[in-house]
């Protein structure tokens, strides 16, 4: 049996814990950079082997399923692991120096053995092939988070912490439920069982219910409008390293659930389809995209900006997904991996140039293109990645998803997709406009260390190769989302 | 390697020299060299179009299925001769022009120069409509610096206007016409006749729209703002960006998209023509209202090209064989014109500091050269013989009889009387109006800034005998 699914969730928990023998920071730095670089490394070897052989199931002890617990990488959880490990490693690589000098000292290895288990708690979401194990990893990764969050040097960081913990504990027990129902309905928690048991049938009442509290649950841990407020006090509020990890991870986690849940537990009642929620959903996400790239260009604090405008991006994952067609689905997950690069790439400048300050304003950027001329350049490249100019990833984002919508039953929405994302440029452009334009402010920004230069040197580069080749994104998207569709549609 | 790319990336090439080497004293002279072995480049893919004619090099796979990719198409070659000879010339002027106006950052200007004229290149060179939008864009990022050279609050307020134009236009028009072109077709390659099979009438009509709002380089009204905007920037941007390869590149990719894309039986049995007919008409019509009201020479300029691009848009609207060879001609004639007109107001600017045409007065006694230069230009402009404005005018005309579209008669002949009466006020006052005060030196010609504009004028004089072989060349080719 290969052991790869379920080495790459012990791995981390098994260092996690020697971490906290260790203490000393430098070498607790040391091993989590070097478990997860393995991680990846392990990620890939499965990644490989799962678009050449189909999916590897893993039962833990041996145990069948439904009775054992089963892990089941298939190409989707292979994508979402992939991005979601090497965004962790970047951070982490990047992270050291600010990590040093916005956290207390004591709890530098408990920030790290934290970092870890919360990337566990995200790799065991996506790995697990059972309900209630997701519900306990996204437990591991929530109460991870809360730890992380706190660490921030803000007045408000704890605070903030404390209304992800409440949110998000809101979110959790309407999944609980969610299963609960599930559970008593089917009596079964393995995901393959429960989609054969679920069946063609009629829904049912309860059944319903079970539906609709994923949505609210998944929909408040993808910060799905009106349920998006949590995120943008986090994103203010949390170490800014921490944003740059959860820009790129903790969202998509919740993407991911979506999926999972709505298109491959329910497949066969297509509950989007049956109730309209799909509808209600897409026009939530609608107006959500159209405020909160309004609020973006508002903000005056950019992490506050590019908050508000992951709200908006994630509101076109979610309106991709929505449209129900294969196409969108590609769309969707093609999105998931490019906005995630650029959005850590542009969370990590902010990071790394502004270890000290703690209220980075847009007039920060005042004419630092002179000063760093490079890591700007990355920086306008990222952000031209977010308006979607050709020859970036954001580009092809940009292509499918107006050509699934336009192809789609809502082509009458493309007008305003087309409009909020060029409204995308107005935000980006202020930032462009200071960097270029204004004359230098006094305050220093810090000095970045070649491996922190290097990391956002990378996201930049990737954002314009995967502009230009889209074989890993869009190959394993058309995979993942014809291989769903093909089974709703038998 | 294809020669094109290699065209391309010879200027890719030149700009990291560029940069590589930025010292204040000869990038300007880099540049030139560069300009003049692109014009060579140009030179060599003319004489052996032949064989490169409809050879495809594909690059990389943007898209799966529609590669970036590059060939050669009949009217590629005329805007490629007209953009890389004019580029030469442009940057002659260009560093004499700075060194004079005492600009500082030589070498971000010719960096941006050089990167837009490559975009400019990959626009001729794209065999389908994405690797044509990914230029375009290439285009407008790349000609915003220079817009904004001078740095100061007026150009960045108007850079920004730029942007805005350019590429809200194409994010919001332009963008998802080349997706629905490519949802109905399956293709995005240019083809002679058109790439619809079957269609229906209110899909061309709306693509129609699409397109002639989202190729706002082409500036068709109501988005033209862009282009008075953009004439905060330096003269030889303003001359050869916003009079030649930028506006040019956007009537190209139009006539590009309506003979190729479209094709004529398509928009002639739907009637999608009279839609850009329309626009066109009401574009050449105000504009020249307003150029007529405006005392700044550039601004006066910028609206007249406003006008005369949509002359070309018309023309191909027309769709008839003498109305398109008028379209192409107008593309080259326009050029030649403009650029003198625009250089010429470059150097009276150097020169004496004069920026408005009521300031004009008695002008050639100071600047005959110029001045001659310039009323060419206009001439040019109004379409009078005998300038090559004329030849190009005759065939449109010819086209609007052809095709029986008589009302536009009236369109081109108020337009004739409108852009007389706001050129010839320019020639009368440099001439023959007395100066309110008298210029200490007579004359203050200065010959190295000159220079460029002469050859552009002589060869502008000399094609007025000598068009047959450009006409041959367009009705065998591309009609």
């Amino acid at each position: 049996m290969n052991q790869l699914p379920v080495l790459i969730i012990v791995l981390p928990l098994l260092i996690a814990p020697i971490l906290l023998l260790v203490r000393d920071n430098r070498y607790v730095y040391n091993l989590s950079l070097g478990v997860s670089f393995l991680n990846i490394f392990l990620i890939l070897i499965l990644f490989q082997d799962v678009y050449q052989n189909g999916n590897i199931l893993y039962e833990l002890g041996s145990w069948k399923a439904p009775i054992g617990i089963r892990l089941n990488a298939d190409l989707l959880s292979c994508y979402f692991l992939l991005l979601i490990n090497f965004m962790a490693f970047i951070c982490l690589i990047a992270g050291n120096k600010t990590i040093k000098s916005q956290v207390e000292d004591d709890n530098i290895h408990l920030f790290y053995i934290a970092w870890l288990l919360c990337n566990v708690g995200f790799s065991g979401i996506v790995l697990t092939n059972d309900i209630f194990n997701l519900f306990v990893f996204l437990e591991i990764s929530s109460l991870a988070s809360y730890f992380l969050i706190s660490q921030g040097n803000y007045k408000a960081s704890s605070l903030a912490a404390i209304q992800y913990l409440f949110i998000g504990s809101i979110g959790a027990v309407f999944i609980l439920f969610a299963i609960g129902i599930l559970y008593v309905n089917t009596g079964t928690l393995n995901m393959t069982d429960l989609s054969n048991k679920i069946g063609n049938g009629s829904i049912s009442l309860s059944m319903s219910l079970s539906i609709a509290m994923f949505l609210i649950g998944v929909g408040i841990k993808t910060a799905l409008f009106p349920l998006h407020g949590w995120l943008i006090r986090t994103y203010s509020y949390a170490p800014s390293i921490i944003v740059s990890y959860f820009s790129g991870t903790s969202t998509k986690i919740g993407i991911y659930i979506l999926l999972r849940v709505f298109l491959d537990i329910f497949n066969s009642i297509n509950p989007l389809e049956y109730y309209n929620l799909a509808q209600l959903v897409l026009f939530l996400s609608l107006i959500g995209v159209l405020l909160s790239t309004l609020y973006a260009i508002k903000q005056n604090e950019i992490k506050k900006m590019l908050a508000y405008s992951s709200v908006a991006q994630l509101s076109y994952i979610i309106i991709a997904i929505m449209l129900l067609t294969p196409d969108g689905l590609t769309a969707s997950l093609i999105h998931v991996f490019n906005h995630s690069i650029i959005k850590t790439g542009l969370f990590l400048v902010v990071t790394i140039l502004f270890i000290n300050n703690k209220n980075v304003s847009i007039d920060d950027f005042s004419g630092l293109g002179e000063k760093y001329p490079l890591l700007m350049s990355a920086f306008v490249i990222l952000l031209l990645g977010l308006i979607g100019l050709p020859l970036t990833s954001g580009f092809i984002s940009k292509w499918y998803l107006i050509s699934a919508i336009l192809q789609s039953d809502y082509w009458y929405i493309s007008g305003i997709i087309l409009i909020t994302s060029f409204m995308t440029f107005f935000y980006a452009w202020l930032l462009i406009e200071k960097i270029y334009f204004s004359a230098r402010l006094n305050h220093d920004a810090s000095v970045a260390t070649s491996y922190q230069l290097l990391c956002v040197y990378f996201l930049a580069a990737l954002t314009i190769y995967l502009g230009v080749d889209t074989s890993l994104t869009f190959g394993i998207s058309e995979q993942i989302s014809n291989n769903f569709y093909s089974t709703i549609n038998q | 390697m294809s020669i094109l790319l290699s065209h391309i990336l010879f200027l890719a090439f030149g700009i990291v020299i560029i940069y590589l080497l930025r010292k204040e004293a000869f990038t300007g002279m880099i540049s030139i060299f560069i300009s003049l072995a692109s014009l060579v480049y140009a030179l060599y893919i003319i004489s052996i179009q032949d064989i490169l004619i409809n050879q495809k090099t594909d690059i990389v796979n943007i898209i799966p299925g529609i590669p970036l990719s590059f060939s050669l198409d009949y009217l590629g070659v005329i805007f490629l001769v007209i953009s890389n000879g004019l580029w030469l010339m442009v940057s002659i002027f260009s560093e004499r022009y700075l060194e004079l106006n005492k600009y500082q950052n030589k070498p971000k200007f010719y960096i941006f120069f050089t990167l837009s004229m490559l975009a400019t290149n990959g626009i001729i060179y794209s065999s389908n409509l994405l690797t044509t939008f990914v230029f375009y864009e290439i285009l407008t990022i790349a000609t915003y610096p220079l817009v904004t050279f001078k740095g100061d609050k007026k150009s960045i307020i108007n850079g920004k206007k730029y942007l805005y134009y350019l590429l809200g236009t194409s994010i919001i028009f332009f963008l998802p016409a080349i997706i629905f072109t490519y949802i109905l077709t399956g293709t995005l390659d240019y083809k002679v006749g058109g790439i619809f099979t079957s269609y229906n009438n209110i899909a061309i009509y709306i693509l129609v729209i699409l397109y002639l709002f989202g190729i706002a380089k082409s500036a068709v009204m109501p988005f033209h703002k862009w282009l008075p905007s953009a004439m905060v920037a330096p003269t030889p941007v303003s001359a050869l960006l916003h009079a030649v390869a930028v506006v040019k590149s956007g009537v190209f990719i139009m006539l590009k998209v309506f003979l190729f894309i479209f094709g004529i039986d398509v928009l002639t049995q739907s009637g999608a023509n009279i839609i850009i007919i329309l626009f066109a008409s009401f574009t050449i019509i105000s504009s020249s209202f307003i150029a007529l009201n405006q005392d700044n020479i550039k601004l006066r300029l910028a609206y007249s090209t406003i006008g005369q691009l949509s002359y070309i848009v018309l023309a191909t609207a027309i769709l008839a064989p003498y109305s398109i060879l008028a379209a192409v001609l107008h593309l080259i004639f326009h050029a030649l014109g403009k650029i003198m007109l625009f250089l010429s107001a470059g150097i009276i600017a150097t020169q004496t500091g004069i920026k408005n045409v009521s300031e004009m007065n008695n002008l050639s006694s100071k600047l005959p050269i110029t001045c001659l230069l310039m009323t060419i230009g206009a001439l040019i402009m109004i379409g009078l013989p005998p300038t090559i404005g004329f030849i190009s005018k005759w065939y449109l005309l010819l086209g609007i009889m052809e095709s029986e579209n008589l009302y536009l008669l009236a369109v081109i002949v108020l337009s004739t009387l409108l852009n007389a009466s706001y050129y010839f006020p320019m020639i009368y006052k440099s001439y023959f109006e007395k100066a309110k005060f008298d210029y200490k030196s007579p004359s203050c010609e200065d010959m190295p800034l000159a220079f460029p504009v002469i050859i552009v004028g002589f060869i502008a004089v000399i094609l007025f005998f000598k068009t047959d072989f450009i006409i041959k060349f367009i009705t065998e080719n591309i009609i």
